[in-house]
């Protein structure tokens, strides 16, 4: 189904509810990917991607239609994600061009993460990157978003997101590339 | 999404997707249900709340102005208001006592 088509059965109050299920059918998976590989644990993006959900659907009828109907979906997923990375820091607001000092401590606690050597090495790799390069890199290379959507998910310039991209991706080949020799 | 899992070792539970999916429906038709209920709830009790308040005031509030001063004067202890004096047994005595004597001055034959 096209996003027009989408967006007018979501418009409509009486097929609000059909529009929603069709919704969430499409984008649920994607979403969630997205924003588990932000905050790591499943049971953390569960609830953050149930706050997703809920705001979209407070929010549908207010959506001006200045972006893709994903695009916005995903902008409040990731908005979703920071907050709740701000309440589990609890003592300071995150930053996001620093590292996530809890990276490791936060996957190795969660039950639904099972790696081999390559995922450890990558996990590594992902650790020393800030929350932000981690963020984008994520979005690219896992989630295949272009990186206008990216742009307009973060809030950043397009070309800020791609010397990012690249920089990162450069970093991580050539690391798992020295770690198989 | 299984490069997730590949590249990342990241994993979800069994049919998760499926549960997730219902729980976000429930979680967004639950609300409103809910409000609406809620309204309805609110609704329902005003409306015992109005006939009990209406049923407590008609039955007891006099609707004559008279009536309000309506007491029994021949209580000891209404007595003690007027007078502004203690309940005492001797009070209580004395005060049948004198009802007594007075009944005979008035009515007694």
């Amino acid at each position: 189904m096209k996003e027009g088509a989408l967006l007018k059965l979501l418009k409509n109050p009486t097929s609000k509810d059909k529009g929603f299920k069709l919704l969430v059918d499409l984008y649920q998976e994607k979403i969630y990917w997205m924003i588990r590989k932000m905050v790591l644990s499943h049971d953390s993006a569960n609830d953050v991607l149930q706050d997703t959900y809920v705001r979209v659907f407070k929010g549908i009828d207010n959506f001006k239609e200045k972006s893709k109907l994903s695009t916005w979906i995903y902008r409040i997923a990731y908005n979703e994600s920071i907050r709740f990375l701000n309440k589990e820091s609890k003592m300071k607001k995150i930053e996001l061009d620093s590292k996530d000092d809890n990276y490791s401590k936060k996957l190795f606690a969660d039950t639904f993460f099972d790696a081999d050597s390559l995922s450890l090495k990558f996990h590594q790799i992902l650790s020393e990157l800030s929350i932000r390069q981690r963020n984008i890199f994520n979005m690219k290379y896992f989630d295949e978003l272009k990186f206008e959507e990216i742009s307009k998910i973060t809030d950043l310039n397009i070309n800020t997101v791609k010397s990012v991209y690249y920089s990162v991706e450069k970093k991580i080949k050539k690391e798992i590339n020295e770690s198989s020799l | 999404m299984n490069h997730h899992f590949k590249k990342l070792g990241l994993k979800v539970p069994k049919d998760y997707f499926k549960i997730s999916r219902e729980e976000i429906l429930d979680k967004t038709n639950l609300k409103k249900k809910q409000s609406t209920e809620n309204y309805n709830l609110s609704y329902y009790y005003l409306s015992i709340a109005a006939v009990f308040i209406g049923t407590l005031i008609f039955y007891n509030f006099p609707l004559d102005n008279e009536k309000i001063t309506e007491f029994d004067s021949n209580s000891p202890i209404i007595s003690t208001v007027i007078s502004g004096e203690e309940i005492t047994d001797e009070y209580i005595i004395e005060f049948y006592s004198e009802s007594v004597v007075l009944n005979e001055i008035y009515f007694g034959d």
